[in-house]
């Protein structure tokens, strides 16, 4: 069996996000990016399903600016086996990228989708979900736990009060969440090896689908910044303060 | 010494109540080290908010004579902050003194009081778009007074040297309440001697420093951080040159750490990851840095060029036999749970055993012969003994330290002694020093006696004289002034 791993490109999870002076959007002009914290954990997912001996080949597929072959790359140097890079210069939307990664999947015929549950630049956790409803596949989303069987996969998900146990046919389209694994780190040999594995090139006009934006972004604003803490003097002046200007008892 | 009510009296003529401490459990946590090694006792703290009210406490104490022990941010390691037993002493603790005069893009410096946590000089560096580069595990605790009276060294100092060499000027108040003013931040000042430098290192055992003029760089913008196995010291100190070479001398940091070591960081710490298995006998956490940020994007070919530089440069020793293994961080997480592996050194041989800990400091080209004459002299004394020894590999400064077999040693305590013995046996034959960086505090002090050249000793004693004729600054630290 052949697994896709869809994999973005992100501001890096420890950079401290700056908006840009004109509020359209964030500043990404020289600011460090890496794979998306989920996808990787995808990645390592699909790693182990392959090292368990359920899966014969890993592809990452990236649809993004030039610099998602860098992305690809990190993933290659895990342990994936090629890579996919699907040129897109505008800002991604999930809808087209959920219909670049179906033309790939038509294309690759893969037997499983394991992609992170959602970017942590825009938060929109739609992509899994619209992927698998224009296959047509099974989905399982937020899993904490995956085991393949034939013809099916037990998926754990963290849920309000516990866990709860699915099982979904495959083919099947799976988003996974933060406790499934702990990716590995890169060993040099794979480093080495991960430069002379392939990426193919293709754009997202090459596979029929639009990339225009549906989405306008009006205003991008950063969080109200918080005030600083004070002393009291003693608790009476604590509880006045609560009361009176707080509010709050 | 006048009685207690009367000197604590006496105080609050110059400080604010709030600033001087006499309840006992307020002044616990200052008075004993962070190991919990030196525990002593004073007649109060103090926490002077200014120079001048520095200037006023020193010739009170001088009039009234009384102990003074200067005290930064309590994180010393050679109990050079902690007073004697006598009670009698005041400690003087610089925490309150946290002003940033002056910050100048221009002349690359700053200008900062004593009591400034090193980590928010660095925080307030980098919001300016400038680097302030000392780096040390305490940097959360520490001030950038205590760092300039025990020279701190830390993980950068391959790169840009110790506190010494980050200095410019200081603020000095002296035993008689004068302020020494050599608070430029110029970079050339050759007019007569180099004060400055007698105090940077001196414990707080000549005079105390209030504010310093410090040296800025430019921000690196960009690095490339991986955890290699080596073989050995003698080829981790051969990669250091080759490192060094390949990126335009640019290594900040090649910090050396044993399988054994990090064996105990995993089990002390279970939420670190593991990142090369199996553990090589010796890894080096090496990083190099980048002021352009152009070196951490992707170029045309979608490479970023400092991470080619050290996956380059990590090929060929791996080609060579130089590398057995190593591994990359690919993100900031990554780094910085590589940097937690050996942040988190000190504080899980603590937790593992009682450790024999040392701050030795030999020649690059002597780490290898240091390092085996000094295992094979503790493993004569005590077999079960385990070697931990990690440090900055790119100063030749080890931290060789020991603890005890895994699952306890009853003969562990009375050992001790005689395995520093050997340590310090196996350094004497290489000539190395006893204190890379700690400094001497109240806990070398009899060995300083021993190793270091009489003349020189002869020389701090009559410097020590000149300062503080009647030895009560810091007393009991680095050198005695009696007998």
């Amino acid at each position: 069996m052949k697994i896709l791993v869809p994999v973005k490109r992100v501001i890096d999870y420890n950079v401290k996000v700056r908006v840009k002076p004109d509020q359209s959007g964030v500043e990404l002009a020289n600011v460090k990016m890496a794979m998306n914290p989920f996808d990787e954990i995808a990645v390592e997912q699909a790693l182990r399903i392959k090292e368990a001996g359920q899966a014969d080949e890993i592809v990452l597929v990236s649809v993004g600016p030039t610099q998602s072959q860098e992305t690809i790359r990190t993933g290659l140097a895990m342990g994936a086996d090629r890579g996919i890079h699907i040129e897109a210069d505008q800002e991604t939307e999930p809808l087209s990228v959920a219909k670049c990664l179906k033309a790939v999947v038509e294309k690759e015929q893969p037997g499983l989708v394991l992609c992170g549950k959602q970017a942590i630049d825009d938060d929109s956790n739609q992509t899994g979900q619209m992927l698998s409803a224009l296959l047509g596949w099974a989905q399982a989303t937020f899993a904490s736990g995956v085991e393949l069987a034939e013809g099916t996969a037990a998926i754990i998900r963290e849920v309000d009060g516990g866990l709860e146990h699915i099982a979904v046919k495959m083919p099947a389209v799976i988003t996974v969440d933060l406790r499934l694994n702990e990716p590995r780190y890169a060993s040099l040999p794979n480093i080495m090896k991960a430069k002379k594995k392939p990426i193919d090139q293709m754009s997202a006009a090459d596979l029929g689908v639009n990339t225009t934006p549906r989405l306008k972004t009006v205003k991008v604003e950063e969080p109200a910044a918080r005030q600083a803490g004070i002393k009291v003097g003693s608790v009476s002046e604590l509880v006045d303060k609560l009361k009176n200007e707080a509010k709050v008892i | 010494m006048d009685d207690m009510a009367t000197m604590i009296g006496g105080l609050s003529g110059f400080l604010d109540d709030k600033d001087i401490v006499t309840d006992r459990d307020d002044m616990a946590p200052f008075l004993t080290d962070w190991r919990g090694i030196f525990t002593g006792s004073a007649q109060a703290i103090v926490f002077p908010r200014s120079t001048e009210q520095v200037s006023a406490l020193m010739a009170y104490a001088q009039t009234h004579n009384i102990n003074i022990v200067p005290q930064g941010g309590n994180t010393g390691l050679v109990g050079g902050a902690i007073p004697d037993n006598t009670g009698s002493s005041v400690i003087l603790s610089l925490s309150r003194m946290t002003a940033i005069r002056d910050f100048s893009e221009a002349n690359n410096s700053m200008t900062v009081e004593a009591g400034c946590i090193l980590q928010e000089l660095h925080a307030y560096a980098e919001e300016r778009g400038l680097y302030f580069p000392l780096n040390l595990a305490a940097k959360g605790s520490c001030t950038i007074g205590g760092n300039l009276a025990t020279n701190a060294g830390g993980v950068n100092v391959v790169r840009y040297g110790n506190t010494r060499d980050l200095c410019l000027g200081l603020e000095v108040v002296l035993l008689d309440g004068r302020v020494m003013n050599l608070l430029t931040p110029l970079r050339k000042d050759n007019t007569g001697y180099d004060l400055k430098n007698l105090f940077i290192g001196s414990e707080g055992t000549l005079g105390i420093i209030t504010a310093a003029s410090m040296k800025l760089f430019a921000l690196p913008k960009a690095r490339s951080t991986a955890l290699v196995g080596v073989p050995d010291i003698e080829t981790a100190v051969t990669l250091l040159g080759k490192l060094q070479a390949a990126s335009g001398d640019s290594v900040e940091a090649f910090e050396l750490m044993p399988a054994t070591l990090l064996k105990v960081v995993f089990k002390q710490f279970p939420d670190i990851p593991c990142p090369l298995t199996p553990l090589p006998e010796f890894m080096v956490l090496m990083e190099i840095a980048s002021t352009n940020a152009r070196d951490g994007q992707p170029n045309e070919t979608g490479q970023i060029p400092i991470a080619e530089t050290m996956e380059a440069f990590l090929a060929d020793g791996f080609e060579a036999g130089q590398i057995s293994d190593a591994t990359l961080a690919r993100n900031d997480i990554q780094r910085q749970q590589l940097w937690d592996i050996r942040e988190h050194s000190p504080e899980a041989t603590k937790r593992e055993s009682t450790p024999v800990n040392t701050d030795v400091s030999v020649t690059r080209s002597q780490l290898q012969t240091f390092y085996d004459l000094a295992e094979k002299e503790v493993h004569k004394i005590h077999p079960t003994a385990r070697v931990c020894a990690y440090g900055h590999l790119g100063d030749g400064n080890l931290h060789f330290n020991l603890i005890e077999a895994d699952g306890g040693d009853p003969e562990w305590s009375e050992k001790r002694g005689a395995l520093f013995e050997a340590i310090y046996w196996a350094l004497a034959m290489v000539d190395g020093s006893i204190s890379a960086e700690h400094g001497i505090g109240q806990m070398k002090v009899e060995q300083l006696k021993d190793v270091k050249d009489p003349v020189a000793l002869d020389v701090m004693t009559t410097i020590k004289a000149l300062f503080d004729p009647t030895g009560i600054l810091n007393p009991g630290k680095v050198i005695t002034t009696q007998d």
